[in-house]
């Protein structure tokens, strides 16, 4: 693997990829409690380290906008963390409606962490412009076109990879790319379809990891969840069984994911799953029963602009075992369960 | 006691009459067209509160659909009650929305009694249908489960 700097935010890391109602059916276990580490931890030694996680910033083009502020303030968070993240990685929708506009406000923003940064596409990034004007701006020449990646840190393999596809919906409605931006845009989209990485990423996963040994710890970030929690919302990927499949080998994968803006934890064989904050807005937990429903934030309040929302960070051990902690903006959000950081 | 005798008889004067009016003046129930036509026009103003729900209102961008996706965590069976966001009044569901409107979507918000304030709160109370009425209920909860289509019947968005 290549070395990454600030200044080649992905490109010099990457390999490139050509690139129900109940939330899971999958039953809690003791061992899945908070603090106690739900999957065995790889065997693999890690040299510990610490990565932060931003996502969700949901950039207007307006100037002045809150979320700019809001961004601007999590950045300042996981530079002040100590010790500092080795890495942050960002989970998608840095714009809210695929502007360039709004992702040359992000960079802007973004250029101020004090780490090296990976990044993977979310809808609102996306589907103005079928993802042009991201890749312009957070993939290097020499991957344009491939939206997967993987680096290794420290004894660890972290993937990245774009889960917010969809089949065309579009062409044959005659939509414009407005028209198909402003569809996806909405959360509850019932004729976009389900998102997914489809067919030729999972082929670079597959032979991403094909020489890789059970042992190496193995964290994979996507925009949606790689399980099915809400479909309705597109809290899911849709083909997270193929994905799941392909990494099962390994003793233990950690998956950190975007697009839910809340705090919500799962688990499915060797994969655990967290979700993260935004730091735009905050999404109400979706009417389905949670497998782990004391792993919550707390209801915000909606005359606090700031509150539901914060920036997260990852201390990974040497074991692999891993804390997720939430940095919330206002105080009340989290729970103390949830506060103390929650075993990942 | 001359009184007392005279309301007691013009009290049984007005149950009488109230019996022959409930007999001459009861509605029958509302089936058939008259009940679909009823039921289409709701479903309408339904399909006019999720247009406008996902419209942005204002001049910041946002709209109530950013912050509540199927109408979820408006919780309309929870009003009228005393809101902390507006001072701890009794507030009613259109003072929310009405709230949310102008003080996070920075727009100027609906007259109330308006069409659009009534498709808002149709919206919003239509996709928490069943919810038991718990006014000053605090407890934030998602909306009717959607497993495909809008939510509601009728509509070709």
């Amino acid at each position: 693997m290549e070395k990454i700097s600030r200044r080649n935010f992905l490109g010099v890391t990457t390999k490139g990829a050509a690139a129900g109602i109940v939330a899971g059916t999958f039953a809690p276990t003791a061992s899945s409690m908070i603090g106690l580490g739900g999957v065995a931890s790889a065997s693999a030694k890690v040299k510990p380290f610490t990565f932060a996680v931003l996502t969700d910033a949901h950039l207007y083009d307006i100037p002045d906008h809150r979320f700019d502020a809001f961004l601007e303030e999590s950045v300042a968070q996981v530079n002040a963390l100590k010790p500092r993240p080795d890495i942050l990685i960002y989970a998608g929708d840095i714009g809210q409606f695929g502007k360039d506009a709004e992702l040359e406000k992000g960079q802007k923003i973004l250029s101020k962490l004090k780490m090296p940064m990976l990044v993977i596409p979310g809808e609102h990034d996306y589907y103005l412009d079928m993802g042009a004007d991201w890749r312009k701006r957070f993939l290097p020449k020499s991957k344009q076109g491939l939206e997967a990646w993987s680096h290794d840190h420290n004894g660890v393999h972290m993937i990245g990879m774009n889960s917010i596809l969809v089949r065309d919906f579009w062409t044959d409605k005659g939509l414009s790319d407005h028209d198909r931006m402003g569809w996806l845009e909405e959360l509850e989209c019932h004729r976009c379809g389900a998102w997914g990485v489809h067919e030729k990423q999972l082929a670079w996963l597959k032979k991403d990891v094909a020489k890789l040994s059970p042992d190496t710890p193995i964290i994979i970030f996507t925009h949606s969840p790689l399980w099915d929690y809400y479909p309705r919302w597109n809290f899911q990927t849709s083909d997270a069984p193929e994905i799941r499949a392909i990494l099962s080998k390994f003793d233990k994968v950690m998956s950190v994911h975007g697009h839910v803006h809340q705090v919500v934890y799962n688990e499915i064989g060797n994969m655990t799953s967290a979700g993260l904050l935004s730091t735009s807005w905050p999404w109400p937990y979706p009417p389905v029963e949670l497998t782990y429903p004391h792993i919550k934030m707390n209801r915000q309040n909606p005359g606090d602009f700031k509150d539901g929302m914060g920036s997260s960070s990852v201390a990974v051990g040497a074991d692999f075992d891993g804390v997720m902690n939430y940095h919330a903006f206002s105080a009340d959000l989290l729970p103390e369960n949830v506060a103390a950081g929650i075993a990942v | 006691m001359k009184n007392t005798m005279k309301n007691v008889a013009l009290a049984g004067v007005a149950a009488i009459a109230i019996s022959m009016a409930g007999s001459a003046f009861a509605a029958k129930p509302i089936v058939g067209q008259e009940a679909a036509d009823q039921f289409d026009a709701l479903m309408a103003a339904v399909a006019k509160g999720d247009n406008l729900w996902h419209v942005p209102q204002g001049s910041n961008g946002l709209g109530c659909g950013n912050c509540h996706p199927d109408g979820s965590a408006t919780q309309p069976e929870s009003f009228p009650k005393a809101h902390r966001t507006l001072g701890g009044r009794v507030v009613a569901l259109r003072d929310m929305v009405q709230w949310c409107l102008q003080a996070v979507s920075a727009a100027d918000g609906f007259d109330y009694g308006s069409d659009e304030m009534i498709a808002m709160e149709a919206y919003a109370t239509y996709m928490n249908r069943g919810a038991v009425i718990e006014l000053g209920k605090d407890v934030q909860t998602g909306a009717v489960p959607v497993i495909s289509g809008p939510g509601y019947p009728g509509t070709t968005h």
